[in-house]
């Protein structure tokens, strides 16, 4: 029963049994030592409550992901009636499941261009792996066995497994303490407009990142080279959106050298920035694959997708009685999963969420903006409900706080105490809300923001920071 | 766990604040034997018996029981300077050197004057012991300006003990011959004022309710008042008793509309007993002792030492326009941040009013009238004045609030955190 998280559970008992025994993702182990989770009880529609019974705004989304909002009853109710019906079925080889096979068909009716295939993985960066393992299948199908080069770039995220890690490239992401894979990605450059060199215009840096590309080309072969991993708008490694342009060029250099280009929409898919997917309808390109996760689901459950086009499937699938497609997971195509992604893309399309998206978005890009005349205030960028802002020491500059400051963490933390959740990245603050947000809602997110910045601002001037 | 049910948890409330409180609940049972309901004055009195205040300082009140309390009630309204404000002290003290009570004119009442008028524009001022006094004369000069017998106050509106139209008039309240508006209603006070025009003498309101709820009235609807008014001689007299605070020049000013009379009272004396009423010269001539048709105008302490001096400081030194400006700004923020809490908790409560002044109901959706405020649970608001005086917090049982200067933000922010707190318990009440 909702409102009573209060008095239901044991706020103490949950942070210690989490404290004692849990590693997460991304641990800090000096400050979850002493600090702890915060433990998260309940959700309904963009509110999350805790332990303790305070309901927080999630400005997060969960982790870009709760795109539906939480508490959705008709979700849970698929998903238990699909429990009873069928929770588990085979699906190597020859076997499928109805929920499985009617997401395919949606998904390609969604998708452009002739995205039309779908392999299903559980999640964001394991669709990472299959889509690379797909593309170094495809060459070699093709009779190039020597195109295994990933190029990537600079900032980007694409999951967390061993192959993941290594093709991803955030600042700090790389620990020197784990082991990557060898003479397999390249990184570009970020397409980050903010932080271009000086005086340089947005359309010499598009210049810049596409010649860039055309000489890495150049340098290894595009014999050597597999594809071209991109978020179409970079999300965690500082949502950048791209100089205009920039990625159609890029598409354009991949196709004239039969280099794959992968978008990897794990947050850009399902409505965030008003659209199902973003490629086409937001970017103007149309690529080999898309990978979504994410907010196929909502959140609710595990579900990945790597949707493919009909070359690369007449490619990987040309006869051949030796051949088999060697990759897949025990959970690929989980009806449970695929059933919970049905309802919530008829959640989307029936409520609109795609047009809630762009509209309240919309105004959340406006209302952000006021946050740029506060003096620590870099930079607030994104499209619609895919928005951060990047603090620093010296506008014109652009130099950065010192890292001892904490500034993304000191700003998200005032926040939590005013009941709003913020995602702290370096030196952003990250907005990613369900996509039902509302215009009253925005203006508690950037009036409850912006208090924490002003506060933040203040101390870091009687701390002499600034 | 068995559901909640607000009776019960309204018991247990009322039954820990009388177990705090053995001192307070006798000093009641003492008080009962000399004065109705051990009260002298009716909105102070809450079940199960009041609060009893042994002393204050700053925005601090300390009960006999020795509970301290930060306090949001303000008097009302015209506690704005706190309980000690050292600069009152001293002019006060001053105030008292040169004698009490003189029986004649003096210049602290001038001093006073200039400033009011020049303050809240208007052509001449005279001074009263409460805004009770000053409403019921500003009516009464109004009937005697137009020769006309009737009045027409708002529906719900409040102007003093004698002058009370909730639930139509209190059985106590003088026998003016009344027509009454509808807050907020264009349409059906304009009628109103056009069937009653040759009979109506002036038109009374708060520009927001301030007792009443803190329900602001529409641009729209004080245009038309100030329109059909004009239009058919009848005086327009706003009651700025408690709005006058909400700006340098009163809410009137603020709203860019401005009335033929209007009335002060509360703040203005520095916390000494004040009332006035003033504004358009032809009007308040009436008063004018020279003049062989001259009205009476009575009230031994109409002009005392002790209001006319610290008045006179307070209105100059301490709630300057800039203090004024600052104040509100500070109860805006309060207000949205508790309004952004409900919406966070989704619960049936509102916080409603203007700068300064805040009021919470235990309700959701539009507030534009006293009716829409008509059927809220009364135990509700019992609840939350409970429970914030539980956790050190002193409001109105009605949850009305008016901030004092000396109200921090870090007293705002321990505010927020209280009203939180009572929602996280009590929420299953609320949604």
């Amino acid at each position: 029963m909702l409102h009573q998280a209060g008095n239901r559970f044991n706020a103490q008992e949950l942070w210690q049994q989490d404290h004692d025994h849990v590693l997460h993702p991304y641990q800090h182990f000096d400050s979850f030592k002493k600090e702890g989770s915060l433990v998260l009880v309940e959700g309904d529609g963009c509110y999350v409550t805790d332990a303790t019974g305070r309901r927080y705004l999630d400005g997060i989304g969960g982790m870009w992901c709760v795109n539906a909002g939480y508490g959705r009853k008709e979700i849970a109710e698929t998903m238990a009636e699909q429990a009873m019906q069928l929770c588990y079925s085979n699906f190597f080889v020859d076997v499928t499941n109805a929920p499985a096979a009617r997401l395919a068909a949606k998904l390609a009716e969604l998708a452009p261009g002739t995205l039309n295939h779908v392999a299903y993985a559980t999640s964001g960066s394991c669709a990472v792996d299959t889509a690379i393992r797909m593309a170094h299948f495809y060459h070699s199908r093709r009779g190039q066995p020597s195109r295994h080069y990933v190029i990537s770039r600079k900032n980007s995220y694409h999951g967390s497994t061993y192959l993941g890690m290594t093709v991803g490239l955030r600042d700090g992401d790389q620990s020197p303490h784990f082991k990557y894979v060898p003479d397999l990605v390249h990184h570009l450059s970020a397409p980050y407009p903010y932080r271009r060199p000086d005086a340089m215009s947005m359309e010499a840096f598009s210049d810049f990142l596409v010649d860039e590309f055309a000489a890495k080309i150049a340098e290894l072969g595009a014999e050597n080279i597999a594809c071209f991993i991109a978020e179409p708008a970079q999300a965690s490694g500082g949502v950048c959106i791209p100089p205009p342009n920039y990625l159609p060029r890029m598409r354009d250099l991949c196709t004239k050298h039969g280099i794959l280009f992968i978008a990897d929409e794990i947050v850009t898919a399902f409505g965030r920035l008003g659209h199902f997917f973003a490629s086409e309808a937001e970017f103007g390109i149309i690529p080999d694959m898309i990978l979504c996760a994410k907010g196929l689901t909502s959140g609710y459950i595990p579900l990945s997708a790597v949707i493919f086009s009909d070359e690369v499937y007449e490619a990987i699938s040309a006869a051949d009685p030796d051949v088999w497609f060697t990759h897949g997971y025990t959970y690929s195509g989980h009806p449970v999963a695929c059933a919970v992604a049905l309802k919530n893309i008829e959640i989307i399309e029936r409520e609109d969420l795609c047009g809630n998206a762009a509209r309240v978005g919309d105004y959340l890009e406006k209302r952000l903006g006021e946050l740029r005349d506060i003096e620590i205030v870099g930079d607030v960028r994104g499209r619609r409900l895919m928005m951060c802002v990047e603090y620093v020491k010296d506008k014109k500059t652009r130099e950065r706080l010192p890292d001892s400051c904490n500034i993304s963490k000191r700003i998200s933390n005032a926040c939590e105490a005013d009941g709003l959740l913020v995602r702290p990245i370096g030196h952003l603050d990250v907005l990613s809300p369900p996509l039902t947000i509302t215009r009253e809602q925005v203006d508690f997110v950037v009036d409850t923001l912006k208090r924490a910045i002003l506060k933040a601002t203040a101390e870091l001037k009687a701390e002499g920071v600034i | 766990m068995p559901a909640l049910d607000v009776e019960t948890v309204l018991a247990e409330a009322s039954a820990g604040f009388a177990a705090k409180r053995p001192k307070t609940r006798a000093m009641h049972a003492r008080a009962s034997e000399v004065m109705p309901g051990g009260n002298t004055r009716t909105v102070l009195f809450t079940a199960p018996f009041p609060l009893r205040v042994e002393k204050a300082e700053g925005a601090t009140i300390t009960d006999i029981d020795g509970h301290s309390y930060l306090d949001l009630l303000g008097e009302y309204s015209a506690g704005i300077y706190g309980h000690s404000h050292p600069r009152i002290i001293a002019a006060a003290k001053a105030a008292l050197d040169n004698g009490l009570n003189y029986g004649a004119h003096h210049e602290g009442e001038v001093k006073l004057a200039e400033v009011i008028t020049r303050r809240f524009n208007m052509d001449l001022v005279r001074f009263t012991n409460s805004g009770t006094e000053a409403n019921m004369m500003a009516l009464a000069a109004a009937r005697c300006f137009t020769g006309r017998a009737k009045i027409m106050p708002m529906d719900g509106g409040y102007h003093g003990g004698t002058l009370y139209f909730s639930h139509g008039a209190s059985p106590v309240n003088a026998p003016f011959d009344c027509v009454m508006g509808q807050y907020n209603d264009v349409a059906a006070t304009r009628a109103l004022i056009a069937a009653n025009a040759a009979d109506l003498a002036a038109v009374i309101l708060e520009p927001m309710l301030g007792g009443g709820g803190g329900i602001s009235a529409s641009g729209e609807f004080l245009t038309m008042l100030r329109e059909e008014t004009s239009k058919r001689g009848i005086v327009l007299i706003f009651d700025e008793v408690m709005t006058s605070r909400l700006h340098p020049g009163g809410l009137s000013a603020k709203l860019g509309i401005e009335p033929d009379l209007k009335t002060l009272g509360k703040y203005v004396g520095g916390g000494m007993s004040f009332g006035a009423f003033g504004g358009r010269r032809d009007i308040m001539a009436l008063f004018d002792p020279t003049s062989p048709t001259a009205l009476p105008h009575a009230g031994t302490f109409n002009n005392n030492t002790l209001t006319m001096n610290v008045g006179h400081v307070a209105m100059t030194e301490i709630y300057t326009p800039e203090a004024c400006e600052a104040l509100n700004a500070r109860g805006d923020r309060l207000r949205e941040r508790l309004n952004d809490l409900f919406m966070r908790y989704q619960v049936k409560m509102k916080a409603m009013g203007q700068g300064s002044m805040i009021v919470i109901h235990p309700m959701a959706g539009e507030i534009n009238s006293p009716h829409d405020i008509e059927h809220t649970d009364k135990r509700l608001r019992q609840l939350l004045f409970l429970d914030l005086l539980e956790q050190g917090i002193y409001v109105a049982e009605r949850g009305f609030m008016a901030l004092s200067l000396m109200v921090t933000d870090a007293d705002c922010d321990r505010v927020l955190g209280a009203v939180e707190g009572y929602i996280t318990r009590q929420r299953e009440l609320l949604v």
